[in-house]
């Protein structure tokens, strides 16, 4: 096997012209594979990260809590019992809160608009060390290159934490204070001043619909009792294990009594309708995962992944295409030394296996040097913290700056894609190679 | 000359065909490459096409003009945010109108304005309030005790619901209190008070009971105030399928079709509408597709929905025709509907028949139909809640965009009533203001900004009721005018034509001026010293109109990495070739040939290659395009139907591309040539002859 190396290794620095050519085409190809692997992945999990920060856990006990038949009010009673319940019962918890649920109009000096309030326990609240502040000037026209706000504000009687973009929007700044309405039933409306002490930085879509404030502002504004939440947000040490867990914790609540529905994959906000439609009153749970809750925007990552995997399928046929004619050509050029050894007693298969492994060193090469210029690229860009501009790119790739994320996997999939892919290229020439006559072979060289 | 290029065709055709492979490899890459480019740029061409054709079609207009001190940019179809955009006013309408309509290139322009309203969707004890109202003042005796009882069997019921309020209550006294109000209200002794004073028995009904029987679900209503006439009169797709459109001077909404059968209709309804659209339209089964499956799930649990709007003999008598159909002595009418609504793959088609035939026409499908009044609640620019009560004039839906909820989302209302939802008087209505002021003397209505902010509950902070609210008090003298002007709903026809709109769309006449013709207006605004700027549909259509641009852009640069590698390769491909030939080539130089020989040599060859496959990669793509242009594409879901301008895109090959695109990817392959052509050029015959010895 060694010898085999050896000798793919001799040819292609021989034909040092024909290697550098295709190694660099391959290469070109393995870095595109990279980057688009890397931006998918940072996209993803940007909606992860802004997802669990401001719409979802990785699993949620959530509800509804119907007091009229006509009525849908996304809450949950016996707070206490179903938190305990969860962390006696599940295994490999992160993290346990829960978030209070309010809806109305935000009311600022120069805007305003719907949000969904955050109602946040402060000794649960580990989002405020991954929360990142904006700097004044991403808000106001002129505002200084410094963050105002202080998280360690937040917690006191009704204070605000909200975004860049809503501050703008609103035009208001750190200090102050805001109006809040609610948009309850009935005609009556209930409202609140709130304090701004912190802008945090633009999470794309999703920081738009909410900003955050102390639990108990929450159950002041719609009166409701100590004992009642939004619903529990529920963290894992891993979160491909989010579904296992749901429906664990379905069978758990069940059994303590609780009446559940039907899993729907949909966010909560789409499940009112259906919901006033049904004949129950009182409490039912409804257990949902983090990709239920996000179902809405999750095609903005399904089509990423899939123009992806179109680009490569397209440019893999090519490279493939040029493998195969460079092979082809290698091979007439090459006809006496295969008579060659032939003649001198290497098998067929070994032939075949010779030149399919010349093009698979050849792939392995490209792959590995596009890796390194990708590893290197993808670092730089995260490291220059490029800003995105345009608004339309930041809700959907829901990050303010350029990050992407380049897994080992990742490069391990390039790094064996392209061997393999120039290998199965190189296979009918290889076949052909291995089909030739030592004694014609020796012959059409002359 | 000539003689040469002839002598180089002979030869480029002969190599061509003697290095089969090579020519088979950049052949067959140059076909594909412009195959691809040119199948890819006619469907984003005509995708482009047909968009532009729903955006500009349905509100956008070729072109729209708004204020230029305007914080936000104009979204027509949503900025990314549940509110309201800051985009400045146009103060007078009638002079942008006068100065734009100057333009040669002008055919119309439409004043607009938009926001989201809050449905509400009424308070079933206010409803009954009203009612009984109305019998005690006839004064008939067995009316008012029938009714009696149907309000009593009704708190009952509010009794029940308070039970569960009181468990999630913060202030469960709060609760027990109002428990105790409806006790109150269900005794037999509080009904006594009726001979006595029966407007404080109202009163107390009216303002301690109505509020807790609670209002369904709001629902959003996105909404554009217009000139109703003129936009039916520009925009041709618009067509009113219900009804009549608004009449000049008349206060209306005329409700999107899309809308009202989306989301406004019987939820039962809907959920056969939606199940048909899957099973019998798409082809989908109930077994195999999640989504249907959920609704067929749920779809036995909205039951209620049917039922609560049958009573007395229709009851009777619709359960026993379902009954019929299913074949079932079931008693229960609960569980003869629950049976009913579980559909399977199988029944479907039979249960949605018998459905709209025998149980739709007894119950109400829509809550409101053409005709009724519905309130309109929405936040003024100072964030505050207003209602409008508006009657329902028709039903309405852009031609070839039925189905998606883009073109749908729109509902529209009078320019007059929404300004007022707006928080903005009309001329009319100021001008009464100020004849209010000068007749009663306010103390703290100093000026007309502030006495705006106390109509429209600025420092109040509490929705305006104003049409509900009969006895204003006479400091609330202006809520009360609010009222009456409400009620009568006329207003002079000439305050759609003037006053105060937000953005307003032009149409063109020779759409392809757009751009010299935008920059034109921009001007003729700036010297007319008015404040405002013009932008195109695109920019106009807000995130949708980005979302074209990225895909645009993304598609280009997928299609310049494509044709990068692609050139790599061929370039390889040539410079594989050009070195097995090194000893033709010398032998070629040896007898006499230039080096300009070798290089125009090398140019034919890859020429006729390129033009051949180029342009046949172009006419299998022309071919493809004609072929679905008659077929169609089906889009695969609403969202892409706004796209594609209807249900299916019908692509058209532009002429253009199919003749640049192929003739560029040859000129590529040219460029990709240079260098080997080069080398070759560079063979010396000596060397070339002694390779091979």
């Amino acid at each position: 096997m060694w010898t085999f190396l050896l000798i793919a290794m001799r040819n292609l620095v021989q034909a040092s012209r024909r290697t550098l050519l295709l190694g660099s085409a391959i290469a070109f190809v393995s870095l595109l594979l990279l980057l688009l692997l890397s931006i998918s992945k940072g996209v993803s999990e940007r909606l992860i990260e802004a997802s669990t920060l401001t719409s979802t856990g990785h699993v949620n006990v959530a509800g509804f809590y119907k007091q009229r038949a006509n009525s849908a009010t996304p809450l949950v009673t016996n707070r206490e019992q179903i938190r305990r319940l969860v962390t006696e019962n599940v295994s490999g918890l992160a993290a346990v809160t829960d978030r209070a649920r309010g809806w109305g109009r935000l009311i600022g000096p120069t805007g305003s608009f719907n949000t969904g309030l955050n109602g946040m326990i402060l000794e649960e609240s580990a989002f405020l060390r991954e929360l990142k502040l904006a700097e004044q000037e991403e808000y106001k026209k002129g505002g200084q290159k410094k963050v105002l706000g202080n998280l360690a504000n937040f917690g006191a009687p009704d204070t605000l934490i909200i975004f860049a973009a809503q501050a703008k929007k609103l035009g208001a700044d750190v200090g102050d204070t805001l109006t809040f309405i609610t948009e309850a039933t009935g005609g009556q409306t209930n409202s609140v001043d709130l304090t701004v002490v912190a802008v945090a930085r633009d999470m794309g879509f999703l920081s738009n619909f909410s900003v955050f404030v102390p639990r108990q502002t929450v159950l002041n504004l719609d009166r409701r009792g100590d004992d009642t939440t939004g619903a529990i947000w529920i963290y894992l040490k891993d979160i491909r294990r989010a579904n296992e867990v749901r429906k664990q914790l379905e069978g758990v609540l069940s059994k303590a009594g609780f009446q559940l529905l039907e899993h729907d994959p949909r966010p909560f906000f789409f499940k009112f309708q259906k919901i006033v439609g049904q004949d129950w009153r009182g409490l039912r749970l409804d257990l949902t995962t983090w990709d239920d809750e996000v179902s809405f925007i999750n095609w903005i990552v399904t089509s990423l992944n899939g123009l992806s995997v179109f680009l490569v399928a397209i440019l893999g046929l090519i490279i493939a295409t040029g493998i195969a004619n460079s092979m082809w050509m290698t091979v007439r050029e090459r006809t006496k030394e295969i008579g060659t050894l032939r003649a001198i007693g290497m098998q067929k298969n070994q032939v075949r296996r010779l030149f399919m492994l010349e093009a698979a060193l050849l792939g392995l090469g490209g792959a590995v040097f596009g890796s390194v210029i990708g590893i290197i690229l993808v670092s730089t860009i995260n490291v220059a913290q490029v800003p995105i501009t345009n608004s339309g790119l930041r809700i959907f790739l829901m990050t303010d700056i350029v990050r992407l994320s380049l897994s080992p996997q990742h490069i391990l999939t390039a790094v064996i894609f392209m061997p393999l892919l120039t290998a199965f290229a190189a296979f009918y020439p290889s076949q052909k190679a291995s089909q030739m006559r030592p004694v014609q072979a020796l012959n059409q060289g002359k | 000359m000539l003689e040469e290029l002839k002598v180089l065709l002979l030869v480029a055709i002969r190599n061509l065909a003697l290095h089969k492979v090579k020519t088979a490899v950049v052949g067959g890459i140059l076909l594909c490459g412009s195959f691809l480019v040119v199948f890819g740029l006619s469907l984003l061409g005509s995708v482009e096409s047909t968009m532009s054709q729903s955006i500009i079609g349905s509100v956008a207009g070729h072109l729209q003009v708004y204020s230029a001190d305007a914080k936000d940019d104009l979204a027509l179809f949503g900025s990314g945010f549940f509110g309201r955009d800051d985009l400045g006013e146009i103060p007078k309408f009638e002079d942008v109108r006068s100065e734009i309509l100057k333009n040669p290139n002008v055919d119309s322009i439409v004043p607009l304005g938009f926001e989201n309203a809050i449905l509400g969707r009424g308070n079933l004890l206010d409803e009954l309030f009203e009612q009984f109202r109305a019998v005690v003042k006839s004064g008939r005796e067995p009316e008012i005790r029938a009714m009696i009882e149907t309000i009593k069997e009704n708190l009952r019921t509010v009794r029940a619901d308070l039970e569960n309020e009181l468990k999630i209550a913060a202030n469960p006294d709060d609760v027990r209190k109002q428990i105790a109000d409806v006790e109150t209200a269900m005794s037999e002794n509080f009904w006594q008070g009726l001979k006595s004073d029966s407007e404080s028995l109202m009163i107390f009904l009216e303002s301690k009971i109505a509020p807790l029987s609670g209002e369904k679900e709001p629902l959003y209503l996105r909404y554009m105030g217009t000139h109703p006439s003129l936009f039916a009169d520009v925009f041709k797709k618009f067509k009113v399928v219900e009804g009549e459109n608004i009449p000049s001077g008349e206060r209306g909404i005329l409700v999107s079709k899309r809308i009202y059968d989306s989301q406004i209709k019987n939820i039962v309804a809907r959920g056969f509408d939606s199940l048909y659209k899957g099973l019998v339209i798409q082809r989908k089964t109930i077994e195999n597709d999640i989504s249907l499956r959920t609704t067929a799930n749920d779809l036995p649990k909205q039951y209620l929905e049917i039922l609560v709007y049958l009573s007395g003999e229709k009851r009777a008598e619709v359960l026993n025709s379902v009954k019929g159909f299913l074949g079932s002595s079931e008693e229960n009418p609960e569980k003869i509907l629950r049976d009913f609504l579980a559909v399977n793959d199988s029944n479907f088609t039979a249960r949605f028949d018998f459905f709209y035939k025998s149980i739709a026409p007894n119950i109400r499908l829509y809550p409101f139909k053409v005709g009724d009044t519905i309130n309109l609640r929405s936040y003024t620019r100072s964030g505050f809640l207003k209602t409008v009560p508006l009657r329902i004039y028709g039903i309405y839906q852009f031609e070839g965009l039925e189905s998606s909820d883009l073109a749908g989302a729109f509902n529209f209302v009078d320019l007059v009533s929404y300004r007022e939802l707006y928080g903005r008087m009309s001329a009319e209505g100021q001008k009464e203001l100020e004849d209010i002021r000068k007749q009663i003397s306010v103390r703290d209505v100093a000026d007309a900004g502030n006495l705006e902010d106390s109509l429209f509950g600025g420092d109040t902070q509490i929705e305006q009721r104003s049409a509900e609210s009969s006895n204003a008090a006479s400091a609330e003298a202006p809520a009360s005018l609010e009222f009456k002007r409400a009620q009568t709903g006329g207003y002079p026809p000439a305050e759609l034509e003037s006053g105060m709109a937000i953005n307003a769309a032009i149409v063109l006449k020779n759409p392809r001026r757009m751009n010299s013709t935008r920059l034109e207006i921009e001007d003729q605004l700036k010297r007319a010293g008015m404040n405002l700027k013009v932008v195109d549909w695109k920019q106009a259509a807000g995130t949708l109109g980005q979302l074209v641009t990225v895909i645009r852009a993304v598609l280009l640069v997928a299609v310049a990495i494509i044709l990068i590698v692609a050139m790599a390769i061929i370039n390889n491909a040539i410079m594989m070739t050009t070195l097995e030939r090194t000893r033709e080539i010398g032998t070629l130089r040896a007898i006499g040939a230039q080096k300009v020989f070798v290089l125009r040599m090398f140019f034919v060859e890859t020429l006729t290659v390129g033009v051949l496959a180029s342009f046949a990669g172009s006419l299998l793509a022309v071919a493809l395009v004609s072929f679905l242009s008659v077929r169609g594409i089906a889009a695969p879901s609403d969202f892409v139907s706004f796209l594609f301008g209807g249900p299916r895109l019908y692509p058209q090959v532009s002429g253009v591309v199919a003749i640049l695109a192929p003739l560029s990817v040859a000129l590529l392959a040219l460029v990709f040539t240079l260098y080997p052509a080069f080398m070759a050029s560079r063979i010396s015959p000596a060397a070339a002859m002694q390779d091979r010895e």
